[in-house]
C-alpha cells in the first residue's frame, strides 16, 4: 500500500463503508472458479453431441476448462498437480486428433490412441479424487462424497457398454445420463464443502491468461483444421497451358463440325482425342443436361451435362460425356468425382478424360486420372465403374471437362446408353474427412447424374 | 455447518461455539487478512485481534443483513486495514490520528461521493468489478489477483490502469 497514491488510498478507505455484495464475497476465493471450470469441463467432455460440429467444439472447450481449473489448483496438493499434467496431455492429444480427423488417415487412427485417451481420462478422474480426498483431510473433514471415484466407475461402465453393447440405445443412455447428473451434483456439493480448504489454496501464477490462451488454442486449432481439411480435400491435378489444335487435326475438327459435333465442346478435346475420331461418320448430340435431375439426390444443379456419341466404325461408338461447372461453385475446389456407367452389354475400352479451366485469362487443361470405384445400384447391385477423382485449382474459372470411352456392341441393332454421375463434396463432409460414398441412395454427397441413349442400326 | 447452527451453538455454549466458528472460518479470515498484511507476524497479530473482536461482537451479528462469511470478511478486512494504517504511521513516525468528526456538510458530501462510487462500481463489467474489489477492498497484490482469476499479471495491471483512469474521471481525481 506504500506505493499507492492518494487516490488509491481514498478508494480503499471509501470501500470500508461499501462492502462487496454477498455474491462477490463468495467469488473471492481461488477455489470456486477453478472448481467451476473443472466441473463444467467434465460436463462438456463426457458427452458427445453430433450436431453443428459440437462433437469437436465442446471437447475442445471442455478440455481447456479442465486444464485452466487444475492450472489454478496445481499448488494445492500433488494430486491436483498430476491431474494438471494429465489435462495438458489431453489438450495436446485432442489438438492432434482433431487435425488428424481432417486427413484421409482419420479412419486409420490406431486403437492405441483411443486406449491412451481412455487411460488419461481414468487417470484424471483418479487424481481428481485423490486431490479432493487430501483436501478434505487437510481441513479435518472425513470425505463423505466421492464423486470423482464414482466418475471413474461411470466412465468404466461407458467404455464397457461401448465395447460389448454398442447398440444399447436409450436403455443405456438414460441411466448413464442420470448417473452423470448425480456425479456432477455431488461434485458441486463437494465444492461447497471444501470452500474453507479452498481459501488456503495458493493459486499458481500463469503467464498467459485463460482468455488469451483459449483464443490462441482455439483459433490455431481452427486454422490448422481448415488448412489440413483444405489440403486433404483438394486433389491437385497437373496442368498444361492449352494450345490451339494443330493443323493435322483441323480437317478432323471440320469433319466433326459437319457431322454436328458442337464447336464449344470440340474445343475441349486435345489433339490425341481428336485423332481417335479421324474416321468419324456419324454424330448424335444431347445437350442442355443441366435440366436433368435423374439420380440427383440433392438437386443442386451445379453441373451442366452434354453427351456426344460419335460412330467411328461399324458397331463402335466413341462416347463423350462433357460436364461444365457453374463458376461460383466453391465445392469444385475440393474432391469431385465423376463416374461413367456405360451400357452393361457393351465392351468398353480406351477410357480417357480431361479437364479444362481458365485462370487469369489463360486456358489450361489436364488429363483426368482414371480409376475404378465401387458403385452400389438399386437395380444392378455392386459394380466397379470407371471414375476420376479430382479438384479444380483454386481461383480457376470456366471449369469444365469430359470423360470418354469406346463402346463396342456385336448386334447390328443396338441401344447404347450412357450415364455420367458427378459427386461433389458437401461442406459437412469437408471435416471430419470422409471417404467418397457412391451409393446413390446412401450418399451424403451432392450427386448429379445425366443419362442419354442412342439407337443405332448397322446397314 | 450452517450459519444458524453455528450461532445457536455460540448462544448455547460460547467456548464451544467460538471454537467451531473459528475452525470453520479460520481459512477465510486468514485469507482476507493475508491479502492486506503481507508480513506474517502482522497477519498473526491481526488474526488474534479479529478472534477477540468476534468473541465480543458476534452477539451483534444480524443474520438477516447478510451471511456470516460476508460479515466476517468485513470485520477481518477492516481490522487488517486499521493494522496496516497503524503500521504505516509507525514507520513514518506520525502521531495517531484523532477520530475524525465530520461537519454536517462534510457528512453530506461524503455520502454523495459514496453513492457515486457505488454507482460507478455497479456499472463495471463483471471481471472489472472482481478486480476492483480484490484490489481495493481485499487489498490483494496483483500477482494474487492474476493467479486466482487465471489472468497474467500484465493483463491485471492493464485492466487496473484503465479502471483507475475511469474512476478518476468519474469520481473527480484524488479528492474523491
Amino acid at each position: 500500500m506504500t506505493q499507492w497514491d492518494n487516490f488509491d488510498c481514498t478508494l480503499a478507505t471509501a470501500l470500508s463503508e461499501l462492502p462487496p455484495s454477498e455474491e462477490t464475497v463468495r467469488d473471492v476465493t481461488p477455489w470456486r472458479t477453478a472448481m467451476d471450470r473443472i466441473i463444467l469441463g467434465l460436463c462438456l467432455t463426457c458427452f458427445t453431441l453430433n450436431v453443428w460440429y459440437l462433437q469437436c467444439l465442446l471437447p475442445a472447450v471442455g478440455s481447456l476448462l479442465i486444464y485452466f481449473g487444475f492450472r489454478t489448483l496445481r499448488h494445492g496438493n500433488r494430486w491436483f498437480l498430476y491431474a494438471w499434467y494429465i489435462s495438458i496431455c489431453k489438450v495436446i492429444v485432442l489438438y492432434i486428433a482433431m487435425i488428424f480427423d481432417a486427413t484421409p488417415f482419420a479412419d486409420d487412427i490406431p486403437i492405441g490412441w483411443a486406449v491412451l485417451f481412455m487411460a488419461m481420462t481414468f487417470a484424471l478422474f483418479s487424481f481428481f479424487h485423490l486431490g479432493l480426498t487430501q483436501a478434505a483431510r487437510e481441513v479435518g473433514q472425513a470425505p463423505q462424497r466421492r464423486p470423482a471415484l464414482w466418475a471413474v466407475a461411470w466412465y468404466a461402465m461407458l467404455v464397457l457398454m461401448a465395447l460389448f453393447v454398442p447398440d444399447i440405445g436409450w436403455l443405456g443412455v438414460i441411466p448413464a445420463l442420470i448417473a452423470f447428473v448425480c456425479i456432477i451434483r455431488s461434485m458441486l456439493h463437494i465444492k461447497e464443502d471444501l470452500e474453507n480448504w479452498g481459501y488456503a489454496v495458493r493459486a499458481a501464477p500463469v503467464k498467459i491468461g485463460c482468455g488469451r490462451f483459449s483464443i490462441l488454442y482455439l483459433s490455431s486449432l481452427l486454422l490448422a483444421v481448415l488448412l489440413t481439411a483444405a489440403a486433404s480435400n483438394h486433389i491437385a491435378v497437373p496442368s498444361y497451358e492449352q494450345v490451339l489444335n494443330s493443323p493435322e487435326t483441323a480437317s478432323i475438327e471440320a469433319n466433326l463440325q459437319d457431322l454436328g459435333f458442337p464447336e464449344d465442346l470440340l474445343e475441349r478435346l486435345p489433339d490425341e482425342e481428336l485423332l481417335r475420331l479421324e474416321d468419324a461418320y456419324f454424330c448424335s448430340v444431347h445437350r442442355n443436361g443441366d435440366k436433368a435431375d435423374a439420380g440427383s439426390k440433392k438437386g443442386i444443379k451445379a453441373i451442366r451435362f452434354d453427351t456426344v456419341y460419335v460412330q467411328t466404325a461399324p458397331h463402335t461408338i466413341r462416347v463423350y460425356e462433357f460436364f461444365n461447372f457453374q463458376e461460383d461453385i466453391l465445392r469444385s475446389n475440393f474432391r469431385t468425382m465423376t463416374m461413367l456407367e456405360p451400357t452393361r452389354s457393351a465392351q468398353v475400352s480406351d477410357i480417357t478424360g480431361g479437364l479444362t479451366w481458365s485462370m487469369d485469362g489463360t486456358a489450361y487443361r489436364s488429363q483426368l486420372p482414371i480409376s475404378r470405384q465401387t458403385h452400389e445400384s438399386m437395380f444392378f447391385g455392386s459394380s466397379t465403374l470407371p471414375s476420376a477423382i479430382f479438384s479444380y485449382p483454386f481461383f480457376s474459372k470456366e471449369r469444365a471437362g469430359y470423360m470418354a470411352y469406346t463402346s463396342y456392341e456385336d448386334d447390328d441393332k443396338n441401344l447404347t446408353c450412357s450415364v455420367l454421375r458427378a459427386y461433389l463434396t458437401t461442406y459437412r463432409n469437408f471435416y471430419p474427412y470422409r471417404k467418397l460414398t457412391t451409393d446413390t441412395f446412401q450418399t451424403d454427397w451432392y450427386a448429379q447424374s445425366y443419362s442419354t441413349f442412342v439407337f443405332l442400326t448397322e446397314s | 455447518m450452517t450459519d444458524a447452527e453455528l450461532l445457536r451453538q455460540f448462544v448455547q455454549n460460547r467456548d464451544q461455539g467460538m471454537e467451531l466458528l473459528l475452525r470453520q472460518f479460520t481459512p477465510l479470515l486468514r485469507y482476507v487478512i493475508s491479502g492486506v498484511l503481507r508480513d506474517t507476524q502482522d497477519a498473526e497479530d491481526c488474526f488474534s485481534e479479529v478472534s477477540l473482536a468476534l468473541w465480543q461482537k458476534l452477539d451483534g451479528f444480524d443474520p438477516e443483513k447478510g451471511s456470516l462469511s460476508a460479515w466476517l470478511t468485513a470485520i477481518a478486512r477492516n481490522a487488517a486495514m486499521n493494522h496496516l494504517k497503524a503500521r504505516l504511521r509507525r514507520e513514518k513516525h506520525q502521531p495517531e490520528e484523532p477520530p475524525g468528526v465530520l461537519t454536517p456538510e462534510q457528512e453530506v458530501l461524503r455520502r454523495e461521493r459514496a453513492e457515486q462510487l457505488r454507482d460507478t462500481v455497479a456499472n463495471l463489467s463483471d471481471l472489472d468489478r472482481k478486480i476492483f474489489y480484490r484490489r481495493y477492498y481485499y487489498l490483494q497484490p496483483i500477482g494474487q489477483i492474476a493467479a486466482e482469476l487465471g489472468l497474467s499479471q500484465r493483463a491485471v495491471e492493464g485492466r487496473l490502469y484503465r479502471l483507475r483512469q475511469r474512476l478518476r474521471q468519474e469520481l473527480g481525481g484524488d479528492d474523491a
